[in-house]
């Protein structure tokens, strides 16, 4: 066995042994590093050094697969593994880390118990049968007293790992005890928006990547991939190198926006309005491709003026059973209606009357709602001038195929939903989705195959209770209520999550959540400050300490966690703890034990796998597999129609729903929401009075030396970026009397942030930035997460973290 | 007998420090101690930028030991611990090395050195990083050794393969055929402190 992991003469030598994914690692682009071993797992003799298949999985939007180099029992190193395709092969600073984070000093080692106040951290180490058994009685004694829903099961994005992560066992846990599962309101209002179009529920809006390179243009919105996500950056600087024009639309003159062709600033939260003003404009000049909207929208079919609903043949003929439903348009060849599925020719605008009901084309309210936006008022509010604004519209519509960059930026406003809807109806009426080079990208999530998760979640019949948006916890914890009817929820199960870290508005936590949670359970690997307001802390074993599974997103691949070391100290698999914990509360016959190789097995179970030859034994033989199989590249829309019920871009949605319905107040929304319309922001909005008081737009930074939390505390990273900072324009720092390095605070009504204040004329006036993940203990005082708000869009039901005012100034000490 | 040298395309450059990370961890350095390092061009301070919103600019420069033609700190090491290999790796040998310091008073790139004063210090137990990685010791100096003992086996340095960017292309410069002499002849470049007659083999694509 070799060290030699990127020695090419060692892979000609394997290529020659006739491995098909060696051969595709050979052919990949320049650059790719071949990897050294196709061996599987087993004992080495002392000083040999080995390498395991390891998908990095802490969702930062890459799926970086490594080779965790082990030597006598230990991982020494990780290297970026070759993917099939080269383009997508790669690394970042920090899962090279990933050694130090398994050998980390303060990696969680054994179980314990609380032995102060919450989070006063002091502990008292204790077994895992005593762990258990605690466990186990207090959440039947809480079931006993209060009923199922009372145990919360709180699971997040700190493993993307099928079996162990979040969306594996835990899952099974939260089903057999019918608990209340927390409702994921993490980056949910961007795809919640492009489904009202595109359908393909929250993540499904996204292309391939390496479909840049079919773009002509592609406008970064919002994001940040050069910090954010390298990988994607460099198939968009790659792209850029073949000639693709990027334009960068930000707040923030960021890195990626450095390394653009264009920069776009704009002001916080208007990226909504200038969509709806380039939409305006591209109608006004005609910039619309009708034939595309004719034949791949909504646009044309006609909506019903009585109830706002489609004209559908289900109107006045019952349908045969299996027959599937059609729409009206009108055939403007033969001045009559006619059904969509059979029209060539359908009329884009006018009123018609069917059948005695009065109807107008779906694309003729469209156009009437976004002729409402005012082209003076967008170029005030948004801060750009109209004359770029035409230009914009110009660029995205009339430039042959252009593509949008976005992630959850926008998202993080209240309207940010509003914008993802608006985003696919200008790709639909310009031509630019469905297509090569168009589309709405960012995030792509495979959809291509599907697991068997009900065979894994699904047990004693029991299922979780779902609807209560994480934005909304806190206030069912402090009223102990839902639907206006009692719902006491008193104790809590966190795994793969730092939810109190990562939840907005962190001092609800201690106003709201802490004092009415009985009894919390957290496993983790590290001392978050969900652990550190814990009741019971449990070690989870890391990520090469078990076989796990990880479909990627960002890339096409379905890729095996080869298992490289068992787990250290006393730690347990995540999918380990949930079953002992189940056991122990009587649910045995729910939780046999199978391996984790055998619940890869259970999720790779449904035919589709088998048709596809995309079978277990071949994933254990190769480790990368590309599961992706309608498209290359993949790009939604074109392989096969939209999944809406027209197969289109639904320009017109005539039954939008709540992403969740907790009770919250949805009045006149569904009406309004049918299409786009530009709604302000909540709190960041110049017109709100509170801009008074907190003149500055807050930011979360995506820092690259964290993932949301993740990476905290490894040290090698924090030589590098040891602490948190305040950034700000020095125009506003001048303003309040502060200079570089000074400790200042961030604060409003909400809480505060303490930190060093860095200045930089990369960041807008009026707006103050500080990266997300930091823990409460590394501040001077407060948290970055204080600041923040959990009111939320009804309909989105997703944290608003950037809707939110502050202002700076210097730290005159205090908590 | 080759000439190594590496070219670094700054316009790819994105500042993301794996290529450190790499370098950290594949040669099991110490705590606080960096062989590669990641400037932000014209402040101190990482990822400013400079200039005016919006017309701010941020641009990264990262630097390593420049493997010199004319190596200043060959000359000025008073024990021969500084030598410089007959490919152009200039070396440093830890048992031989005193830690005076002559290297980094004569070598005019500034950061690509340190100077261990202590018992090297890690944040794990044991030797992370390749087996051969080099050992550290204290009272010495340490700086980039462009991975001589994976280039000894015909590998190439750590920071190479790692890059996100693709930036790092490492090769021999008087091979005519190699990609570095291909991209040198191909792209516009600058070398750091050309005026100090160092010759260093580090050459930043423009």
């Amino acid at each position: 066995m070799s060290k030699d992991v990127f020695n090419l003469t060692m892979n000609r030598r394997q290529f020659l042994k006739g491995s098909a994914a060696a051969a595709a690692m050979l052919t990949a682009a320049p650059g790719v590093i071949a990897e050294g071993t196709l061996e599987t797992a087993g004992a080495e003799p002392a000083g040999e050094e080995k390498l395991y298949n390891s998908p990095c999985r802490s969702n930062c939007f890459q799926s970086c697969t490594l080779n965790a180099h082990v030597r006598d029992g230990k991982v020494t190193m990780m290297t970026p593994k070759a993917y099939p395709n080269g383009d997508y092969t790669g690394c970042c600073l920090k899962g090279l880390t990933i050694p130090q984070r398994t050998y980390s000093a303060t990696r969680i080692k054994y179980p314990m118990k609380r032995a102060g106040e919450r989070g006063e951290d002091k502990w008292e180490r204790i077994t895992w049968d005593e762990a258990i058994k605690t466990i186990a009685e207090k959440f039947m004694e809480t079931q006993k007293t209060y009923g199922d829903q009372a145990i919360v099961v709180d699971s997040g994005s700190g493993n993307y790992g099928l079996v162990h992560g979040v969306q594996g066992m835990v899952n099974r846990f939260a089903y057999a005890l019918g608990a209340t599962k927390i409702n994921v309101c993490y980056d949910q209002a961007f795809g919640y928006g492009t489904d009202r179009a595109i359908g393909g529920s929250v993540w499904l809006h996204g292309n391939e990547p390496v479909d840049y390179y079919n773009s002509k243009v592609v406008f970064i919105w919002g994001s940040n991939p050069v910090h954010a996500q390298p990988q994607s950056w460099r198939i968009l600087a790659k792209a850029q190198s073949m000639g693709v024009k990027l334009v960068c639309i930000d707040p923030i003159k960021s890195a990626t926006a450095s390394k653009c062709d264009e920069f776009v600033p704009i002001q916080p939260g208007t990226d909504l309005l200038l969509t709806m003003a380039m939409m305006r404009v591209m109608i006004e000049n005609g910039w619309i491709d009708e034939a595309s909207m004719k034949a791949r929208s909504t646009s044309p079919m006609l909506v019903r003026r009585d109830n706002g609903l489609y004209l559908k043949k289900s109107d006045f003929t019952a349908l045969a059973e299996g027959e599937e439903e059609d729409f009206y348009v009108w055939d403007a060849d033969a001045n009559a209606a006619a059904f969509s599925s059979a029209c060539a020719n359908p009329a884009l605008e006018g009123v018609y009357t069917v059948e005695g009901v009065e109807c107008e084309t779906a694309y003729a309210l469209l156009k009437a709602r976004v002729m409402e936006t005012d082209l003076d008022y967008a170029a005030e509010k948004t801060g750009i001038a109209k004359e770029k604004i035409v230009e914009l519209a110009d660029l995205y519509a009339r430039s042959g195929a252009t593509g949008v960059y976005a992630n959850y930026g926008i998202d993080h406003y209240q309207n940010g939903h509003l914008w993802g809807f608006a985003l696919a109806c200008m790709a639909s009426i310009s031509g630019n989705i469905g297509r090569k080079g168009c589309g709405l990208s960012g995030l792509f999530v495979n959809s291509s195959i599907t697991f068997d998760y009900a065979s894994m979640y699904v047990s004693n019949g029991k299922v979780p209770n779902g609807v209560i948006p994480q934005t909304a916890i806190g206030q069912v914890f402090r009223e102990q209520q839902l639907f206006g009817k009692p719902y006491p929820i008193r104790a809590m199960y966190t795994s793969c999550s730092n939810s109190m870290s990562n939840f907005a508005q962190q001092n609800q936590w201690f106003d709201d959540i802490l004092p009415n949670l009985d009894f919390w359970v957290v496993a983790d690997v590290e001392m978050t400050d969900c652990c550190r307001y814990a009741d019971i802390v449990l070690p989870a074993a890391f990520w090469l300490e078990v076989d796990d599974l990880r479909s990627n997103y960002n890339n096409p691949y379905l890729t095996y966690q080869e298992k490289a070391i068992d787990p250290l100290y006393e730690s347990k698999p995540d999918g380990e703890i949930v079953r002992l914990i189940a056991h122990a509360m009587g649910l045995g016959e729910f939780f046999p034990e199978k391996s984790d190789k055998e619940w890869m097995q259970v999720l790779m179970g449904l035919p589709l796998f088998g048709q596809l030859g995309l079978t277990f034994d071949r994933l254990m033989e190769e480790k990368i597999l590309r599961s992706v199989w309608n498209g290359d590249p993949f790009v939604r829309g074109e392989t096969a129609p939209f999944p809406t019920p027209q197969g289109r871009v639904r320009i017109y949605n005539e039954n939008p729903l709540p992403r969740t319905n907790w009770g919250q107040d949805l009045t006149g929304l569904a009406e309004k929401e049918r299409m786009p319309y530009f709604k302000a922001p909540n709190e960041a909005w110049s017109e709100n009075p509170l801009f008074e008081k907190y003149p500055l737009v807050y930011i979360q930074d995506h820092s690259r030396f964290r993932s949301h939390s993740q990476w905290f505390n490894v040290p090698v990273l924090r030589e590098l970026d040891p602490e948190p900072y305040i950034r700000m324009n020095p125009d506003d720092a001048a303003a309040r009397g502060l200079v570089e390095g000074d400790i200042a605070e961030m604060y409003n009504d909400r809480g505060h942030a303490v930190a060093r204040l860095r200045i930089d004329p990369a960041v807008r006036p009026g707006v103050a930035t500080m990266p997300k993940g930091w823990q409460r203990e590394q501040f001077i005082a407060g948290c970055y997460q204080e600041m923040t708000n959990t009111s939320s869009d009804p309909m989105a039901c997703n944290f608003a973290y950037f809707d939110a005012l502050v202002d700076v100034r210097k730290y005159e000490g205090g908590n | 007998m080759a000439k190594y040298g590496m070219a670094i395309d700054l316009k790819a450059c994105i500042g993301c420090h794996t290529c450190s990370v790499a370098c950290k961890t594949a040669n099991n350095l110490p705590k606080d101690m960096w062989w590669l390092r990641i400037k932000t061009e014209g402040t101190d301070v990482m990822d400013n930028s400079t200039g005016v919103y919006p017309n701010a600019e941020l641009k990264y420069m990262p630097i390593n030991c420049m493997h010199c033609d004319n190596a200043p700190c060959v000359a000025a090491c008073p024990t021969g611990a500084t030598a410089k290999r007959e490919d152009g790796i200039v070396t440093m040998n830890a048992d031989m090395c005193i830690g005076c310091g002559a290297c980094v008073s004569a070598c005019p790139y500034e950061g690509v050195r340190t100077l261990n004063t202590e018992e090297p210090a890690y944040d794990v137990e044991f030797a992370l990083g390749a087996a051969d990685a080099p050992k550290h010791k204290a009272n010495t100096v340490e700086k980039c050794t462009l991975c001589a003992n994976r280039v000894d086996k015909g590998e190439k340095p750590y920071c190479i393969d790692v890059c996100p960017a693709r930036c790092r292309v490492f090769g021999d410069l008087d091979d005519p055929e190699s990609e570095i002499s291909k991209l040198l002849r191909e792209r516009q470049y600058t070398r750091l402190a050309e005026d100090k007659g160092t010759g260093p083999n580090i050459f930043y694509l423009i």
